[in-house]
C-alpha cells in the first residue's frame, strides 16, 4: 500500500467536500448555528411564550357556601385572575373546564366547626379542591396561581388565629430551611455540559460524517466517477482509506466546532442572564478535559465513517444511500443519549459499550471526575471498533458487484 | 499489446440465473492498430473491456496487457492502460486541471513531469478557455474532451475507450476520432467497441464481432467482406450474429 496515494485521495476528496455547499451546512454550519439556535432561540422564545401566558387574566370559578372576599381580592389582585363566584353548580363548572371557557375551578366546602381548625382537638383541616386540565398550559398555569393564593390565604387564617390566642407564627413555623449549593461555578458548568456536550458533540460528528461519505461512496456511483477512480493505479485499499480519512477529518472538524460553539453559546448565556445566572454558568474547560475530548472524538469520528462508508457504498444513488444511512444514524443517536440518563455511570463493564462508553467519558470529564483507566479503556475499544469498521468498509470496497452496482 | 486467451465471466441474476456476459473470447491488440469490438447492446462489449481495465476479474481465461497479467499484476495494467467510457465521468466540484493534477499524482507523475504534460495535451486538445473551469459548467463536449486528457495524462501506450462517441454530437464526436487516428499513428495499441459501422469502418484495422458474450468473426474489414461476399459491414454484422 502506498501511503502517498492515500494521501492524493484524501486531499482530493477533501477538496472537493470543501466545495460542496451541503457538507460545508453539515460540517460548520450545523454545528456553530444549531447550538445557540437551541440554547437561545428556542429556549428564549420558550420562555418568551411562557412568560405571555404567565401574564394573561385567565377567568378561575370559585364554588363556595360562604364569602370569600379575602381569597378573591387575593386571586384576582396578587395573582391575576378573573374569579367567577356565579356559577355555582360543579357539573356546570366543568362542563365549562372542558370547552376551556375556564382554566380550573377552586371549590371551598362548608366548614364545619369540628374540623375548621376551631377545634383544637381535630388534627386537619378540611380539603379544598382545586379542579383543572394538566394538559394544558394555561390551566397548569391557573392552578398553580390558585394554589399560591390558597397558601397566602391559609396562612394568613393561622396568623389571625394564633394574634387571637395571643401565640406567636413560629409556634406553628418553628424553622425556615434554607438550602446552599456548595458546588463550585466550574461543576455546576461541568455538570449542565456533562449532560449536553456529549450528546452534541457526538451527534455533530455523525451528522457532518453523513453526507460526505454518501457523497464520496454512492454519490460517486451515481455521476459515473467511481470507475474513473478504479482504473486509477491505486489500490481499493488505498481508495477507500482516502476516503475514509476524508470523512473522518470532517466529524473530528464538526464535533470540535460544536465543542467551540458550546462554550461560546455558554459563555453568552451568563452574560445575558446576568450576575446571578452567570456566576453559576461560567464555561471553564481545561486544557486535560480539552484534550481527553478530542482524544475520545476521533476513534468515534473514525467508526462514523467507516461505518457509514461501508453502508453507503452499497448504494447504487444518494437517495438510496440516504434510506440505508439514517436508521443507523437514529441506532446511534440513542447510545449518545447514556450522558443524559440519571444515574448511568461509566464503568468498566460500560466502557465496552461502542458510543455509550464516548458519551459517559465525556460527561466525566465535563463533570471533572476523569477516570484516566476507564479513559483509557474507552479509546482503545473505541480504536478496536473503528478498526474492525475500517477492515469491513475495505473488504465491501474490494467487491466489484457492489462497486459496479449502478 | 493486448493478449487475451479464452476470458470468460458470469454475472448471477436473481431472475435470469447465471449469465454468461463474456464466454470464451480471445483476441489479440499491436501497437500502432486500431481492434475493433463491434456488437448490439448486451453483447458483452463493456465487460470484456472492463475486464481488461481490471474494474473486474474474470471467472476464467487469462489476459495480459504490455505482458502484465490483468489478475496478478492489476496495478501495472492499470498504469499503462488509458480507459474511457461513458461510466468514466469527470469530478463535477473540480476543474480539468485540478482533475488532471489528482490523477497525475496517482500515476506517479512528477509535478515538473506534469506540468510539461498538461502543456502538451492542453495544446493538441485545445482545452485552454476550460481547463481552469469546474466541469459542472462545461458542455458535453468540452467534458469529453477533459476525459480524454485524462485518459493520456500518463502517455499510456495502450487506449481502451468504450463507444467513446456515445451521445456525443458530430463535431464531438469527429473530436474523438480524429484523436484515435493520431493515437494510431503514434504506435498506440487501441481497442475501441461500438455499435457505430461508420465509425469502425473508418477506424478499425481489425474488427472483433461480438453477440452474446461470443466473438462470433474477427479479421480485417477486407477479410470480413470477402468471407461474408458483401461490401456492407451492417450486412457482416447482421450475417455474423445469424440475424440474416
Amino acid at each position: 500500500m502506498k501511503l502517498a496515494n492515500v494521501f492524493t485521495v484524501f486531499r482530493k476528496e477533501f477538496l472537493d467536500v470543501i466545495r460542496d455547499r451541503r457538507t460545508l451546512i453539515s460540517m460548520i454550519l450545523l454545528p456553530l448555528g444549531i447550538i445557540p439556535l437551541m440554547i437561545f432561540g428556542l429556549g428564549s422564545f420558550a420562555g418568551k411564550q411562557y412568560q405571555k401566558l404567565e401574564e394573561k387574566s385567565y377567568p378561575v370559578i370559585l364554588i363556595s357556601e360562604s364569602e370569600e372576599t379575602w381569597l378573591v381580592n387575593e386571586l384576582e389582585d396578587q395573582r391575576g385572575l378573573q374569579v367567577i363566584t356565579t356559577v355555582g353548580d360543579t357539573a356546570v363548572s366543568l362542563e365549562m373546564l372542558q370547552d376551556r371557557t375556564v382554566q380550573a375551578i377552586l371549590y371551598i366546602p362548608a366548614v364545619d366547626p369540628a374540623v375548621s381548625g376551631t377545634d383544637p382537638v381535630a388534627e386537619n383541616g378540611y380539603d379544598v379542591q382545586i379542579w383543572y386540565d394538566r394538559s394544558r398550559d394555561e390551566s397548569s398555569i391557573v392552578e398553580r396561581k390558585v394554589r399560591k393564593g390558597l397558601v397566602e390565604y391559609r396562612d394568613m387564617l393561622v396568623r389571625d388565629e394564633l394574634q387571637t390566642l395571643g401565640l406567636p407564627y413560629s409556634v406553628v413555623r418553628p424553622f425556615d430551611i434554607q438550602s446552599h449549593n456548595r458546588a463550585s461555578d466550574t461543576q455546576m458548568a461541568g455538570a449542565v455540559l456533562g449532560m449536553l456536550l456529549p450528546y452534541m458533540v457526538i451527534l455533530m460528528s455523525l451528522t457532518g460524517i453523513t453526507y460526505p461519505a454518501i457523497d464520496m461512496t454512492a454519490g460517486e456511483k451515481e455521476r459515473h466517477t467511481m470507475e474513473t477512480l478504479l482504473i486509477s493505479p491505486a489500490t481499493r485499499t488505498e481508495l477507500v482509506l482516502g476516503k475514509f480519512l476524508t470523512a473522518s477529518l470532517v466529524g473530528v472538524i464538526s464535533s470540535l466546532l460544536s465543542v467551540v460553539s458550546l462554550a461560546v453559546t455558554f459563555s453568552m448565556l451568563g452574560t445575558t442572564l446576568g450576575a446571578e445566572v452567570s456566576g453559576e454558568l461560567q464555561f471553564r474547560i481545561d486544557p486535560v478535559a480539552f484534550g481527553i475530548v478530542v482524544i475520545l472524538l476521533v476513534p468515534v469520528a473514525t467508526l462514523f465513517a467507516a461505518l457509514i462508508i461501508a453502508i453507503a457504498v452499497n448504494a447504487r444513488s444518494y437517495k438510496e444511500a440516504q434510506s440505508y444511512v439514517y436508521p443507523i444514524v437514529m441506532l446511534v443517536i440513542f447510545p449518545a443519549m447514556a450522558s443524559m440518563m440519571p444515574g448511568v455511570q461509566e464503568d468498566v463493564r460500560m466502557a465496552f459499550v461502542p458510543v455509550v462508553n464516548v458519551s459517559l467519558a465525556l460527561r466525566n470529564t465535563m463533570v471533572g471526575t476523569i477516570d484516566f483507566n476507564l479513559v483509557l479503556i474507552t479509546f482503545l475499544t473505541s480504536v478496536f471498533y473503528a478498526a474492525i469498521a475500517i477492515f469491513i468498509a475495505v473488504r465491501i470496497f474490494q467487491k466489484e458487484s457492489v462497486l459496479l452496482r449502478t | 499489446m493486448i493478449q487475451v486467451k479464452n476470458l470468460s465471466k458470469n454475472f448471477t441474476d436473481k431472475k435470469r440465473g447465471i449469465i454468461k456476459a463474456v464466454d470464451g473470447i480471445s483476441f489479440d491488440c499491436h501497437p500502432g492498430e486500431v481492434y475493433g469490438l463491434l456488437g448490439p447492446n448486451g453483447a458483452g462489449k463493456t465487460t470484456t473491456l472492463r475486464l481488461l481495465s481490471t474494474v473486474l476479474k474474470p471467472d476464467s481465461g487469462t489476459a495480459s496487457i504490455c505482458d502484465y497479467d490483468v489478475v496478478e499484476r492489476p496495478n501495472k495494467v492499470r498504469a499503462v492502460i488509458g480507459f474511457l467510457s461513458g461510466d468514466t465521468g469527470l469530478y463535477r466540484r473540480l476543474t480539468g486541471r485540478e482533475i488532471m493534477r489528482y490523477f497525475a499524482s496517482l500515476y506517479g507523475l512528477s509535478k515538473d513531469d506534469f506540468n510539461l504534460r498538461i502543456k502538451d495535451i492542453e495544446s493538441i486538445l485545445e482545452l485552454s478557455d476550460f481547463l481552469d473551469t469546474k466541469t459542472d459548467k462545461l458542455s458535453t463536449g468540452q467534458k469529453q474532451r477533459i476525459s480524454i486528457a485524462r485518459t493520456i495524462l500518463h502517455d499510456p501506450p495502450v487506449l481502451i475507450l468504450d463507444e467513446p462517441t456515445a451521445g456525443l454530437d458530430i463535431i464531438a464526436s469527429r473530436a474523438i476520432i480524429e484523436f484515435i487516428s493520431r493515437a494510431r499513428t503514434s504506435g498506440k495499441t487501441i481497442l475501441f467497441s461500438t455499435h457505430m459501422m461508420q465509425e469502425a469502418e473508418r477506424l478499425c484495422d481489425r474488427i472483433g464481432i461480438i453477440h452474446n458474450g461470443q466473438l462470433q468473426v474477427q479479421g480485417s474489414l477486407e477479410n470480413l467482406r470477402n468471407q461474408y461476399n458483401t461490401q456492407n459491414l451492417e450486412e457482416v454484422f447482421l450475417k455474423a450474429v445469424d440475424l440474416v
